[in-house]
């Protein structure tokens, strides 16, 4: 997976959710006790801004390589963090529960992150390796 | 392979003419570097226009709407837009890598992955090209990847 996906995929996922929570407050659905219009609202919110979030922050040309890989992963954890907690109610709210989601999300896109360096680091030496062959011939 | 070649004073133009069963990998690589020898490229430089080897250009690059191309000693200006250019340049050994680049891949010395999903490649002549993570996929393509 790339980090290119890893984008798509937060960027679909918030749609998916805008779509949901839309239909939720235009349409007359009967909400559960656990969801209340605000909350919903609320949800509609975030997900524009997780949306918006998702395409700047992989887009902005990072000079600092790790002020890339902080506000792509702030974008990741709201999507998967925020969203999960306003519009399921799936995850509670105790610190350590907050905590363990936040170091799996940074382990899983860590290691996304640094498979794809992997990935390329072997691509440029196949390529060296053929410029460097055509230098050889050249002489 | 044969090479044969037919020396006539009485030849007006330089031939080049290649019989093979199927165009290969390694053949498709030698008429690319034919192509690039045999055309040439107009160049503007203190007011006088150069005819350019393509094979000698590094890379093309846009600047504030105007086109340079890139020698090992010298710039050139050129009056076509960058866009014009990458589709008559894709049959040689030209990729574009930036939106304001295409590279001579033969002309690259050496690249390097950057953390941010780029990479950086060593021109020829010393300077420093960003290949972007738009044009990655395409740069690769062009070493069989």
């Amino acid at each position: 997976m790339t980090l290119k996906r890893v984008r798509r995929l937060l960027f679909i996922t918030s749609c998916a959710y805008m779509v949901v929570t839309l239909s939720f407050t235009i349409l007359p659905i009967e909400l559960t006790s656990d969801v209340t219009p605000l909350a919903l609202q609320q949800t509609l919110g975030i997900c524009i801004g997780t949306a918006i979030m998702a395409e700047i922050s992989f887009n902005f040309n990072f000079r600092n390589v790790w002020a890339g890989f902080i506000c792509t992963y702030l974008a990741v954890t709201f999507a998967v963090f925020l969203l999960g907690t306003v519009v399921f109610q799936m995850i509670p709210l105790e610190f350590d529960v907050y905590g363990s989601i936040l170091i799996i999300i940074l382990l899983i896109y860590l290691i996304v992150y640094f498979v794809e360096f992997e990935k390329n680091k072997n691509d440029a030496n196949t390529i060296n390796k053929q410029l460097h062959r055509k230098g050889n011939n050249e002489k | 392979m044969k090479l044969i070649i037919e020396e006539n004073a009485q030849q007006e133009e330089t031939e080049i003419k290649i019989k093979c069963a199927y165009i290969d990998e390694g053949l498709s690589k030698l008429i690319s570097q034919i192509r690039n020898f045999a055309y040439m490229m107009k160049g503007e430089k203190d007011g006088k226009i150069f005819s350019l080897v393509m094979e000698d250009i590094i890379y093309i690059e846009s600047i504030n709407e105007q086109t340079y191309l890139i020698m090992k000693d010298d710039r050139y200006r050129s009056d076509k837009k960058l866009y014009e250019l990458e589709d008559s340049l894709k049959m040689m050994h030209f990729v574009r890598i930036s939106k304001s680049c295409i590279v001579n891949v033969n002309q690259l010395q050496h690249v390097t992955p950057l953390f941010d999903g780029k990479f950086e490649a060593l021109a020829s002549n010393g300077d420093i090209l960003i290949i972007n993570r738009h044009y990655l996929k395409m740069f690769k393509e062009a070493f069989g990847l």
